[in-house]
């Protein structure tokens, strides 16, 4: 028989680097799971892409024994990624960082439409702009 | 420690742009509770009261009397200069002291059997399994690894009453909740030096210790793999990640008696390939190959 959900967690840490310092511990904390098994685990699985933040979504189930599986980064690493920079503007209306093209959007978009529970590839990429913008990044056609 | 601790709630379309701007205030992470995830009841807020959309991102920063709410609050609803939507922006802040998160998981940790004779107790059992004939090994869990409900922490156990030999001295190489080095004291280690390079570990490997009565066997210590180890063993027992595994193997030639094995413990199985092309470059065979779940611990030692 299936085991029951007692509790989903969802989180965005570095992968391979997590430890039980917040938001690991009390998130996990809360719902019983054990967070130093968690963090092993994680840290074994993601080891190939330490240090980025990765979305994981932990499911808990009642006896407390828990499954996770990790997801595409964040739009907005994909973003600065595609963009080639380290870190969004500090003033995103004043001072523009750089600038990424229509078609990438689009592509990211395609990648986290699941993840940014997005009805469609038009809401998806509405979402990705803005983060964009929101980070002093230029949209070009 | 001390920490802030920020939950935002927006809408759904904008957690991206929340959480980089929640990472620029120094968040290292966070936590995000939707529709899909059932922790929206935990809000101080009515549930019926969010839209469909809503949803709460968490994140803590260390405190920090300079943490600005209202600024975090201005840039959140300056999102819709960038065509989003945050919705009815919420930001509760609450204090809030570093505690052992792992209180709630406590109420499931129970006995568990590592061998026929070999049985890791509940500190709070302890009264209880007096009079069990078997090793015990009683752990007050608390925030280092090494409880013995993970398969790495069984293997690597198991892998030492294999490998162990009379009067051994031996290395504990990341020895998180103190559990290897308690395990080889009661199987008859003549001395133990215990070492972990993160420090928060070591309040709860003192208390394990203790706990055991083995404090006297047992040297614990801070230090990155054997970098500091100026002596040597007949078992060094290491359960890590394979990522540390391919730093620590080329040094445990120079820490090895003659007839000296060596245990590595934490391997995930994609890993085991480069692990054992590290040892094999380093003149090490495998003896002994432990597996459960995903999981690998190697028994190995140099080639003679």
């Amino acid at each position: 028989m299936a085991k029951k959900v007692a509790n989903v967690v969802k989180l965005q840490i570095p992968a391979g680097k997590a430890t039980p310092a917040p938001p690991v511990g009390p998130a996990l904390g809360q719902a019983g799971v054990n967070i130093v098994g968690f963090t092993k685990d994680f840290n074994a699985r993601t080891a190939d892409q330490a240090g980025m933040i990765i979305p994981v979504v932990i499911t808990v189930y009642e006896d407390r024994s828990f499954d996770f599986i990790t997801k595409t980064p964040p739009a907005a690493v994909l973003l600065k990624k595609a963009a080639k920079i380290e870190k969004g503007s500090g003033e995103p209306n004043k001072n523009k960082v750089a600038k990424v093209k229509r078609d990438q959007v689009k592509q990211i978009a395609e990648t986290k439409m699941q993840d940014l529970n997005a009805a469609n590839v038009e809401a998806a990429m509405r979402m990705v702009e803005g983060t964009a913008r929101s980070m002093g990044i230029e949209i070009e056609d | 420690m001390l920490w802030a601790k920020i939950q935002v709630i927006t809408t759904n379309e904008a957690i991206e742009a929340v959480s980089v701007i929640l990472e620029k205030f120094g968040g290292k992470g966070v936590e995000i509770d939707d529709q899909t995830s059932n922790n929206l009841q935990g809000l101080k807020e009515n549930v019926k009261n969010l839209a469909p959309n809503a949803c709460s991102v968490t994140t803590w920063i260390p405190e920090n009397p300079d943490l600005d709410i209202e600024q975090i609050k201005h840039e959140i609803n300056n999102l819709t200069k960038y065509g989003l939507n945050p919705g009815k922006v919420k930001i509760y802040l609450s204090l809030e002291d570093d505690v052992d998160w792992n209180q709630e998981w406590k109420k499931y940790y129970s006995p568990i059997k590592v061998t026929h004779d070999l049985v890791i107790i509940p500190s709070w059992q302890k009264e209880k399994y007096q009079k069990d004939s078997r090793i015990k090994i009683y752990i007050n869990p608390g925030m280092a690894f090494g409880t013995g409900d993970h398969p790495t922490t069984i293997l690597t156990l198991q892998a030492l009453l294999m490998a162990f030999q009379k009067g051994d001295q031996v290395f504990d190489v990341g020895s998180g909740s103190g559990i290897l080095s308690i395990a080889a004291v009661k199987i008859g280690a003549r001395k133990v030096q215990a070492s972990d390079v993160d420090e928060s570990t070591l309040e709860n490997a003192k208390e394990n210790l203790s706990l055991n009565q083995v404090e006297d066997e047992v040297v614990l210590s801070i230090g990155d793999l054997l970098n500091n180890q100026k002596q040597k063993a007949d078992l060094i027992v290491a359960n890590i990640l394979a990522e540390v595994h391919f730093k620590l193997i080329p040094q445990l030639k120079a820490h090895l008696n003659p007839q000296g094995r060596v245990i590595l413990g934490g391997i995930i199985n994609d890993k085991l390939a480069p692990v054992i092309e590290i040892l094999q470059d380093n003149n090490f065979i495998v003896k002994e190959k432990l597996m459960m779940k995903e999981w690998v611990t190697l028994i190995v030692e140099p080639v003679s």
